[in-house]
């Protein structure tokens, strides 16, 4: 047997080099920034979006039905962010904190809207050419049908690419329960999907 | 290496996290387990599975800032702001602020009185001759 499902780094919400900017480029750091924001500031938060929002964008955009809910979802993160900006302690990242908060809206929002489910296009969006269509649209319902805290790991590990660790640390969860997580949505998938049992 | 650990490991590694020396341990049980294989194999095709129908990553190139700022501004401009602000001022000029309540409430009380009560609306309403059928 060769184990190759090796942890396959995620740029999701790994830190830009803006998060830390070279003092001689004059740009702020996000703690700088959000210390300008807290002075009232408005504009610095302005910065602040537009340093982060592609990279929330990604995180949240397999989570949600259309491109659209995927900027909806990271308006309001960044909004709530802002409401939120005195309770911020800085324990993780700026973008962690504020990934962490789009992606439960997100969660909030497929509950009602499934991923995969726009316009009737979605087939047009698998990744692989060769992949059989009804197929893909079993397995991505088994995945809308798994429960939230199956599904949010499972996708963001298989379809962000997003090592457990890097999981555990944007939805603040236990390393071992996001393992623990994934191992039984792919259970729950494979019983959907009706394939084969282990002895 | 026991099943259990086996199965520990094969968490760890589907999450991304196992190393590659424990990749290679649990590699080598599994050679000497057929159970534990038949296991790997069944979770991984679930894997290959989900791989393959993976949407698409949409085009993500719009700038949100704009539309934050906006709704940032929106709720400043706000109820709640408004109140925040009243009770500021409140607080910073608070004999002018008692003295604007004190007029405030004599307004109101001129008011009360000079007003008719529903009662007596009323009767004023339903006086006058009745007029028998």
């Amino acid at each position: 047997m060769v184990v190759t499902t090796s942890g396959r780094s995620s740029a999701a919400v790994k830190e830009s080099p803006h998060v830390r900017p070279d003092p001689r480029s004059g740009q702020d750091s996000d703690p700088q920034l959000l210390t300008r924001v807290r002075a009232g500031d408005t504009p610095a938060f302005a910065v602040l979006v537009r340093r982060h929002q592609v990279a929330l964008l990604s995180l949240v955009d397999p989570l949600v039905a259309t491109r659209e809910d995927a900027e909806d979802v990271v308006q309001e993160a960044f909004v709530e962010a802002y409401r939120q900006r005195d309770r911020f302690r800085g324990d993780a990242s700026f973008r962690t904190w504020v990934g962490r908060i789009a992606v439960f809206k997100a969660m909030r929002l497929a509950r009602t809207r499934a991923p995969g489910t726009d316009d009737g296009a979605a087939l047009e969006s698998v990744t692989q050419p060769s992949a059989n269509p009804a197929e893909t649209l079993a397995v991505r319902d088994a995945v809308v049908e798994l429960p939230d805290k199956l599904r949010l790991p499972v996708v963001l590990r298989f379809w962000r690419e997003m090592s457990g660790r890097e999981i555990a640390e944007l939805l603040g969860w236990e390393q071992s329960t996001v393992w623990t997580r994934i191992y039984r949505g792919l259970e729950q998938v494979r019983r959907t999907l009706g394939g084969e049992e282990h002895p | 290496m026991t099943c259990g650990e086996a199965k520990r490991l094969m968490h760890k590694a589907l999450a991304g996290d196992a190393s590659a020396e424990e990749r290679e341990r649990l590699a080598d049980h599994a050679e000497n387990c057929e159970r534990c294989a038949a296991e790997w194999h069944t979770i991984t095709g679930a894997v290959d599975a989900l791989q393959a129908a993976r949407p698409e990553q949409r085009p993500t190139d719009r700038d949100l800032s704009a539309g934050v700022i906006a709704r940032i501004a929106r709720e400043a401009n706000g109820p709640a702001q408004w109140a925040s602000r009243v009770a500021e001022v409140l607080a910073s000029r608070p004999v002018q602020a008692a003295g604007a309540v004190a007029a405030t409430a004599i307004c109101a009380l001129i008011l009360w009185l000079a007003t008719p009560a529903p009662q007596a609306l009323a009767a004023l309403l339903n006086a006058g001759p009745r007029v028998g059928y």
